[in-house]
């Protein structure tokens, strides 16, 4: 086994400093070091999308990179989605408007997914939205529902 | 009493109660659990699928560090016991269960039946140290030869999968009394063989548990990601030899089950016997590639199917030999499926004379246990390929087929089956009539030809289903009669609390059990919260399979909550000076002679002792079993519309239309949410999803690489339509829904391809329909191959 290194993680504003080690997934880091279980992991080689999270603004998924590559970046996960007073973030409540989610388990990576998504393109299509979500998986839903609440997110932030 | 209530919460969506958490990634995964203290199991697992073992070497893996303990077969078997067998069967007579069921092991001691069979399990006091140490672990095993489908297992001489036994576990025979003369009689017969494909449920939620033993009060505690708490307990107490009120089983947030989670799963009696052996809790999570080798597949079938039809399209008899492919061990009652699944074949038509024969067989796979359907989409797809297959030969067409054959409305209630299924209710007519009406099935045909005429092949499939909810009755086989357990209790300040022994995970039963509870106690649902899936909290349960969360869940909140209202009735009619049946219950309001008091202070009041009439308890806590006398059966008919590109063989489906019966609607969005997941996944089925294995029974779609589960840009327009027959079986007038959309799509789906290829004179594609089945089926047609 390697010896730890340093890292410095700034996850929902707060500053964590661990020592992991290099072979430590970012996910892992979040979820078994730091306690934030809200980011999932649903897979094994990258496809499924469970663990997204945002790196200094972008989706990245979680699982594919080590907490060493995060050193010093900015990150933020489903729990820094919602407001300080606990009011639901915008993609959230759209989620819980549109019936979004089913067991819930894949939710937290399309909301990640859908935050960076409508920072950089504020108005997608459907077809925009699907495309999009082509790294995200749901068993529960058909989907549909889900493009639902991010075109309805996308107009509810627009406004 | 009369009543009369605020707006009725039955029929409407209100937000759902269960999202909040969820949305805020506070929902608790079994893999979120952590205890101070907790060690880690790693499952060595057999890479061949079927070897003697030779020798474990664990002698590396036990010095590595932080390495706790290894346990291998030796040390499982005895002193523990393997997983109780479940056999009910129906018709029990006609069952050849030669030397009952094999022993359902927890690990290989001798031989390894499966390739991913668990031989060792590594505990160390992190994750990556058990697993690093697995890696150290020396197997020596032989090769066997190996039984790789059911038709090569069922052979003279054919490799056993359990040495003690033949691998064909039921050989089942039913038949009508003039089936064969009817056969004789008819002027058309038609006979196709059919492969359903092996699939996957894949819940996105990998299975993980954690097992805590306290040796020092004898009491084990277990989180795990199952669809029933209750029936983990009960087979973990038979597995450990301890009594269940020596175990807390928890079934927390679950992400997804589908049927795959339902019962116990040896990693999880193997985590419990691993904590009881060190004294510590000991977790596991499983990857994605472990849930593919040892979470049970489903639907791996091959069927002989026979029509015998008149001239004008009218079924009068089957004949179907159905062979399901067990895999290596019997999960729970799957050596049965197979009986379920032909017995539906005759759908949704009056079809009278019928035989059955059916073969489960052990092989060396994976074990296959429920998903989605139980059985119902590989029996549905039969009868739903051939009246498309049927309708053709005839030049009838496929919506007018089917309208010739519908068991008629007049028929209902209690329409029985030639193989003993007992139909509750609907309109089968109707449900087809307003999927042709929804669809623009004639403007759709108008635009098929249109687009011919332009050498683009558009398609459109029809599928009209039928799919059993609410298990599981009395009226069936005793053993198989399940009731399901509820407790409402209100507090003295009004808050209502249900208890409810199912076990929801993404059915959206936390909001509509309230609804239930809401209608009849006129709260608002705001004030109602839900406890499931903890045996410490709910007393009794079964779970949640077989579309009977609302049927039977619902139906068991119903009467607990209706226990409440007497009880209140009885209290507010004493304090009113009235008799009970003098009391009315207005918008939460009981009013008599004149006066009233209202639901929360009843509530608050029935706690003090001078208030109450004589002999009454005080407090409002009740509970109540319901127990089905009958199965439901939802239905409706799909309508899939499809453009298929002959050149390259890809199919693009563009709508699916789905026209449901399930009987009165608690939630329509939850309803229609329930309809496109479950179509979804009959969708994967169709065109995506293959369990394969390769000549040495090794798993090759072992990863979500290799296996194709439907992502946004596979799944079509989902346009969902209700009609609404109540079922007669219960009060609330439901009858399950969740299964039937799964049941519904694959026959629509492939049938909407095969019509969109009717130019190629293509007949058949077995699922799923990738691209190069589909153009291979293309070529064969065109060079005369029929397939
Ligand atoms: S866990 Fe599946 S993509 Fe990261
Ligand atoms: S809601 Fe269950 S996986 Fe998406």
């Amino acid at each position: 086994m390697a010896d730890s290194i340093p890292v410095t993680l700034t996850i929902n504003d707060t500053e964590y400093n661990l020592d992991v080690e290099p072979r430590l997934l970012l996910v892992h880091a979040i979820r078994d070091v730091i306690g934030l279980t809200g980011t999932h992991v649903g897979c094994d080689t990258s496809q499924c999308g469970s663990c997204t999270v945002l790196l200094n603004g972008e989706a990245v998924k979680s699982c594919s990179m080590l907490a060493v590559q995060a050193d010093g970046q900015q990150i933020e996960t489903v729990e820094g989605l919602a407001a300080a007073d606990g009011t639901l973030h915008p993609i959230q409540q759209a989620f819980a408007e549109k019936h979004g989610l089913q067991c819930g388990f894949c939710t937290p990576g399309m909301l990640m997914l859908s935050k960076a998504l409508l920072n950089e393109n504020p108005n997608p299509s459907k077809d925009e939205i699907k495309h999009a979500l082509a790294g995200n998986m749901c068993r529960c839903t058909g989907y549909q529902n889900i493009v639902l609440a991010i075109e309805f997110a996308a107009g509810q932030l627009s406004r | 009493m009369t009543t009369s209530s605020p707006p009725r919460q039955i029929g409407q969506s209100p937000r759902r109660k269960e999202d909040d958490r969820l949305l805020r990634g506070q929902g608790a995964f079994s893999d979120d659990i952590n205890i101070p203290g907790t060690v880690w199991a790693h499952f060595v697992r057999s890479p061949h699928a079927h070897a003697r073992i030779l020798n474990i070497d664990f002698s590396a893996a036990m010095a590595h560090p932080g390495v706790l303990r290894v346990l291998t077969g030796a040390d499982v078997h005895p002193p523990y016991h393997p997983i109780p067998p479940v056999l009910a069967v129906r018709d029990a007579e006609n069952r050849d269960n030669e030397a009952g069921a094999p022993a359902f092991t927890l690990i290989a001691r001798d031989k390894a039946k499966y390739a991913g069979e668990i031989v060792a399990i590594v505990v160390a006091e992190t994750r990556e140290a058990a697993r690093d140490a697995a890696d150290l672990l020396m197997v020596r095993y032989e090769p066997l030869p190996v039984a790789n489908s059911p038709e090569q297992a069922m052979e003279p001489g054919a490799p056993r999968v359990h040495d003690e036994r033949s691998n064909e576990q039921v050989r089942w025979l039913k038949s009508t009394e003039n089936v064969s003369s009817t056969f004789e009689d008819s002027e058309i017969i038609l006979r196709h063989d059919f492969v359903n494909q092996r699939i996957h449920a894949v819940p996105m939620e990998p299975r993980a548990g954690i097992a805590h033993w306290d040796p020092a009060t004898q009491f084990l505690t277990i989180w795990a990601s199952i669809q029933g708490a209750h029936e983990l307990r009960t087979q973990m107490a038979e597995v450990l030899g301890i009594s269940p009120d020596q175990i807390r089983s928890v079934a927390p947030d679950v992400g997804g089950g589908f049927g795959a989670k339902h019962g116990g799963e040896v990693e999880y009696f193997l985590l419990a016997i691993a904590s009881m052996e060190l004294g510590l809790p000991v977790k596991w999570a499983a990857s994605r590639t472990e849930e593919f080798l040892s979470l049970s597949h489903a639907r791996g079938k091959t069927s002989e199917f026979e029509v015998a039809a008149d001239r004008d399209g009218r079924v009068k008899a089957l004949r179907l030999r159905h062979t399901t492919d067990l895999g290596a061990f019997p999960k729970g009652a799957t050596p049965i499926v197979a009986q379920t699944s032909a017995i539906i074949a005759t759908g949704v038509y009056g079809i009278r004379e019928a035989a059955f024969e059916v073969h489960s067989v052990y092989t060396n796979h994976t074990p296959e246990g429920a998903y989605r359907g139980y059985g119902r989409p590989e029996g549905i797809n039969l009868i739903e390929r051939a009246m498309d297959m049927l309708a053709r030969d005839l030049d009838i067409d496929p919506a007018e087929i089917r309208r010739r054959n519908m068991i008629q409305p007049e028929e209902f209630p209690y329409y029985r089956t030639p193989g003993g299924d007992i139909y509750d209710s609907g309109n089968y007519p109707e449900a087809l009539e307003r999927a042709l009406e929804v669809s623009g099935y004639e403007g759709l045909r108008e635009r098929q030809r249109e687009m011919r005429a332009d050498g683009k092949y558009l398609g459109i499939g029809l599928a009209s289903w039928v799919k059993t909810g609410g298990f599981g009755p009395s009226s069936l086989d005793p053993s198989s009669s399940m009731p399901e357990w509820a407790r409402v209790k209100v507090s003295p300040a009004g808050a209502v609390t249900i208890y409810t022994g199912s076990s929801p995970h993404g059915q959206g039963n936390y909001t509509t059990y309230a609804q239930v509870a809401a209608d009849t106690l006129h709260v608002s649902i705001d004030d109602i919260s839900v406890t499931h899936g903890d045996t410490a909290t709910v007393t009794y349960g079964m779970g949640t399979f077989a579309s009977r969360n609302m049927v039977v869940g619902g139906m068991a909140v119903l009467q607990a909550s209706q226990k409440i209202l007497d009880k209140m009735t009885r209290f507010a009619g004493h304090a009113l000076g009235s008799d009970p049946d003098g009391v009315d219950f207005t918008d939460s309001v009981f009013n008599a002679n004149g006066s009233s008091i209202t639901f929360r202070e009843v509530a608050a009041r029935i706690n003090q002792v001078l208030e109450r009439p004589p002999g009454m308890e005080m407090g409002l806590d009740e509970s109540s079993f319901y127990q089905p006398t009958h199965l439901t059966f939802n239905y409706g008919t799909y309508v899939a519309v499809v453009e298929v590109d002959p050149e390259t063989g890809d199919v693009d489906l563009q709508q699916l239309f789905c026209v449901d019966d399930q009987g009165v609607v608690v939630h329509p969005v939850i309803v229609e949410g329930q309809v496109h997941g479950g179509a979804a996944q009959g969708i994967g089925q169709a065109l995506y999803e293959d369990i394969v294995y390769d000549e040495n029974g090794q798993l090759l779609s072992g990863s979500l690489m290799d296996y194709a589960l439907p992502t946004a840009e596979m799944m079509p327009e989902f346009i969902s339509e209700f009609i609404e027959t109540p079922s007669p079986t219960n009060p609330l007038g439901v009858k399950g829904m969740g299964e039937g959309p799964t049941t519904g799509a694959p026959p629509a789906v492939v049938n909407a391809v095969v019509d969109a290829l009717a130019p190629f004179n293509v007949r058949d594609i077995a699922m799923p329909l990738t691209p190069e089945r589909v153009w291979r089926a293309i070529q064969d047609a065109q060079n005369g191959d029929q397939s």
